[in-house]
């Protein structure tokens, strides 16, 4: 479990403290598909980076399983829970092959050479690049080095899974196949994933929607509750589903659905009790 | 000015073991004043292509003739490409100077023009791109919203007044509201002039919005080329080469498939809203008529 509490934050630019985090207080159980949202500027990233170290709080506490991530000798310790995937991934791809590149993790906790091969093999097949072991990463498209970059993540064993924008770089191919991965990562592997993003519709299956703005929580609630209120994302410059904003304004023209739609199984759902 | 792809292909590494063909037999013809997207998934050849028609690549097979001229003919290839103004993908990368207006004028004063013509020149760009001189001017470019920083980089490219502006991927990394800010801009640019305007993307639904036709490439060749709604039809191709499709349009097709009757020449959000409030709104009144 993650537990942060009361956590603040403040980074200097030319002498002036800026707070980027004012007072977040929020529990992740094991085993959840939790998405973050928010506008440009609300701290989602700087919150995630203190989940797994990245940023030491300027107040508050950061608890990973029982662990304080204050705490400078236990840093290490939630690292190896804590995986982590930035936005790009050109800048997360250390190693000239690809195979030697997912090993860079799993090599440097020591372990032996046969236990590596086994791990990189893995994450290889999780992530749905085993043909690409060989390849130079710069010669892979976007998805593919992106998807280089969670195996990589992935070969750390990781028990918790941030993803800060993963997708917002790739094209709508490579961001159905992302999406995909983690939610079978979550569902099968019970890794738990904390999804950063601007895309609303990432945030359907989840199992919780966090709002973020000005560095506060702004609301939360599972995605039906978030994402099917138009009025509460139109306050945070969230753009609504396409299917949920279409069903607030056929029901302002008087036609009764429901106006907490999500998808377009739903709209056609609700049409059709309608006909 | 028109712009004419006569079987234009590009090969990368030609002629050497590592050769890797890019585009292929691409004709194509944009007139003057068009709004042209190009939508194709990673790896399709969109920016390969812009790059032919910015003149920063020289084509391998075929011609580009820009009002009749071979851009890739000796002298004219300059001269063409003053007339072509690229924007690249995250251009806010490029910012170099300390203040927004130095930046703006970077290309004029190459150009050589005098300083009175560079201020006046900034001036008026950055009114098109919608951004206050006098609250701009001495900004640092470094320390702007991400789409401010957009709209600076493309009144970067804009201040040397192209006849035709190419753009990569204009919107992309931006938020929801920069984002708007950006496509809002292009339309009202686009209405406002006869600059030719080719827009890059991989967001079908966004660039449908404000083009008025698309071409669609795959594997580094021509598919579709057509209006917005009309590429639409083609939805299991679209899907399979890995683009989306608007969710509204999806639900015309869906509720098709139930047995409803409705037209599927729209797809924003707005016009199949008022489609479906008509055809709910006659349907109660004929169920009134017969109760």
């Amino acid at each position: 479990m993650i537990k942060i509490s009361d956590l603040y934050y403040a980074y200097k630019v030319k002498n002036k403290h800026i707070e980027a985090l004012k007072g977040i207080d929020l529990e992740i159980p094991k085993g959840e598909f939790v998405v973050f949202l928010g506008p440009n500027g609300s701290g989602k990233s700087t919150l995630v980076k203190h989940i797994n170290g990245l940023l030491t709080p300027s107040a508050g506490e950061v608890v990973v399983d029982g662990i304080n991530a204050k705490e400078d000798d236990s840093i290490w310790k939630i690292r190896q829970k804590v995986g982590m995937v930035f936005q790009n991934p050109d800048n997360q791809i250390v190693a000239n092959v690809v195979e030697n590149d997912i090993a860079f993790g799993p090599e440097n906790l020591g372990l032996s050479s046969s236990e590596i091969k086994e791990r990189v093999k893995k994450s290889l097949s999780l992530t749905k690049i085993l043909e690409y072991s060989k390849y130079e990463p710069h010669l892979l498209s976007g998805g593919q080095k992106q998807l280089v970059a969670i195996a990589g993540a992935l070969a750390m064993e990781p028990e918790y899974l941030i993803l800060d924008e993963p997708t917002s770089m790739l094209d709508p191919l490579s961001r159905r196949k992302i999406l995909k991965i983690i939610h079978d990562l979550n569902k099968n592997h019970k890794t738990t994933i904390l999804l950063v993003t601007h895309f609303t519709d990432e945030a359907v299956n989840a199992d919780r929607v966090y709002i973020l703005d000005a560095g506060r929580i702004a609301c939360y609630g599972e995605p039906r509750e978030t994402l099917g209120n138009i009025s509460l994302l139109s306050k945070f410059q969230i753009k609504p589903l396409a299917m949920t904003s279409l069903a607030a304004s056929l029901v302002k023209s008087g036609i009764d659905i429901s106006t907490s739609v999500l998808t377009v199984d739903e709209m056609v759902e609700e049409l059709c009790l309608l006909n | 000015m028109l712009i004419e792809l006569n079987n234009l292909g590009f090969t990368y590494m030609k002629g050497t073991p590592l050769a890797r063909i890019a585009l292929r037999n691409i004709c194509l013809t944009v007139k003057e004043g068009e709004f042209v997207g190009i939508i194709g998934p990673t790896g399709s050849g969109k920016s390969t292509l812009a790059q032919l028609i910015s003149g920063l690549l020289k084509a391998t097979d075929g011609q580009i003739l820009i009002d009749g001229n071979d851009i890739a003919g000796s002298g004219k290839n300059i001269n063409g490409k003053k007339k072509i103004g690229m924007v690249f993908q995250f251009p806010e990368q490029q910012f170099f100077e300390t203040t927004v207006f130095d930046d703006v004028a970077f290309g004029l004063r190459n150009m050589g023009c005098s300083e009175d013509r560079v201020a006046s020149g900034v001036r008026k760009t950055l009114k098109i791109v919608g951004l206050d001189f006098e609250l701009f001017k001495d900004r640092s470019p470094f320390f702007l919203s991400g789409g401010e920083m957009r709209k600076v980089a493309i009144a970067c490219v804009l201040a040397m007044e192209p006849d035709i502006l190419v753009l990569d991927e204009p919107t992309v990394g931006l938020d929801e509201v920069s984002k708007k800010a950006i496509t809002d801009f292009l339309t009202f640019f686009h209405n406002q002039g006869k600059t030719t305007i080719i827009c890059i993307s991989h967001d079908i639904e966004e660039v449908s919005k404000v083009a008025e036709r698309i071409v669609v490439l795959d594997k580094g060749e021509l598919l579709f080329d057509d209006k917005p709604e009309k590429i639409f039809l083609e939805t299991d191709k679209l899907l399979e080469i890995g683009l989306d499709i608007p969710d509204a349009f999806s639900l015309l097709i869906e509720l098709n498939k139930k047995g409803f009757n409705l037209p599927t020449n729209v797809f924003r959000i707005d016009d199949v809203k008022d489609l479906l409030i008509e055809y709910f709104i006659k349907e109660q009144k004929a169920r009134g008529y017969r109760d």
